[in-house]
């Protein structure tokens, strides 16, 4: 299978159901893992004590919001350089659950910030860039609902999309870069991770999980706007032959009036 | 804090607050996904009753030698 043969939606479609009820049964048996492991099995920070269970859906939701940034990013390299026919529709179906997970990255991180931080809110660079990604996500999705027409709104919104991808680097690299509030990365570094095993695999179990709860919503809303745009091309058919259906109506009448 | 006899510290407001939201805002987006799916199936199975026909849909011409 290529990319290639999915361009085709009907095959898709086809894919879709049968790949998903397989990933809604491992996310949920993953997230059950990961929730027991997160409560039970994680001991409590030295310094954080029981906050540190925050940092298992926060930091999920921040690895999420910037993974399903950078999907789109990719989709709409697809749907302006190959014109793949699923391309945007992977990146309209994306922006509203990318927001979700930016939205849940702030939510989770305010919540944990106020104990830690003494502070809900400080304006440095890890978390203003991550507004500005939020803010972007909701961008996308106003102008996504401006346009009737999908085929019309797709290249200008992919290529808003690419503008804004220049802020995933700034977000990665915002606590290097900048003297932050935020921790630097504690995961992904040269020099391996700097957490303690017992929660580093609490956090990558969460974090799977949360990977393949967005996948599984990722499939379904492609589904539904592959629905969408069908219904769209059924009603543009019907009303192409309206307006020739009422003229042939005319001509008939006239017809009829000239005979008499 | 305890929830469920399990002692979240003097913090748990916030660790509930963080997993309450996490839960509401994933169960609103799978309902809203599959209230969406389901309004589009009934719109779609309406057209198609009607008589419209997607563009692949429609019937092949009869081949004549």
């Amino acid at each position: 299978m290529t990319l290639y043969d999915l361009a085709n939606p009907t095959f898709f479609l086809k894919l879709v159901r049968r790949v998903l009820p397989w990933l809604i049964g491992a996310c949920v048996l993953v997230s059950a893992i990961g929730l027991y492991m997160a409560f039970f099995s994680a001991p409590e920070d030295y310094q954080q004590g029981n906050t540190v269970r925050i940092m298992f859906v926060h930091v999920p939701s921040a690895w999420l919001a910037l993974f399903c940034y950078g999907m789109m990013s990719v989709s709409s390299i697809g749907s302006l350089v190959w014109k793949h026919p699923l391309a945007d529709v992977s990146a309209k179906a994306a922006a509203p659950i990318g927001a979700t997970f930016t939205f849940l990255a702030l939510f989770t991180g305010a919540v944990w910030g106020k104990p830690m931080w003494g502070t809900w809110w400080v304006w440095d660079a890890r978390l203003t860039s991550m507004l500005v990604l939020f803010i972007m996500y909701l961008g996308i999705i106003a102008l996504w609902k401006t346009f009737d027409d999908p085929a019309k709104a797709a290249p200008k919104i992919a290529v808003l999309t690419l503008v804004g991808s220049l802020n995933l680097p700034i977000i990665k690299f915002s606590v290097d870069w900048w003297n932050t509030l935020h921790q630097p990365a504690s995961v992904f570094r040269t020099d391996g991770p700097s957490i303690a095993t017992s929660i580093l695999v609490p956090l990558l179990v969460m974090a799977l999980a949360f990977t393949l709860l967005f996948v599984a919503m990722h499939l379904s809303a492609m589904r539904n706007e592959i629905f969408r745009r069908r219904i769209r091309s059924m009603r543009v058919r019907v009303a192409a032959k309206a307006p020739a259906a009422a003229a042939g109506r005319v001509v008939g009448a006239a017809g009829v009036a000239g005979g008499n | 804090m305890d929830f469920l006899g399990f002692d979240l510290g003097r913090h748990g407001g916030y660790v509930l607050a963080a997993y309450v939201v996490v839960a509401f805002a994933v169960t609103g987006l799978l309902v809203w996904i599959r209230a969406d799916r389901r309004r589009l199936e009934r719109e779609m199975a309406e057209l198609e009753a009607a008589g419209v026909r997607r563009r692949s849909q429609r019937a092949k011409p009869v081949q004549t030698d």
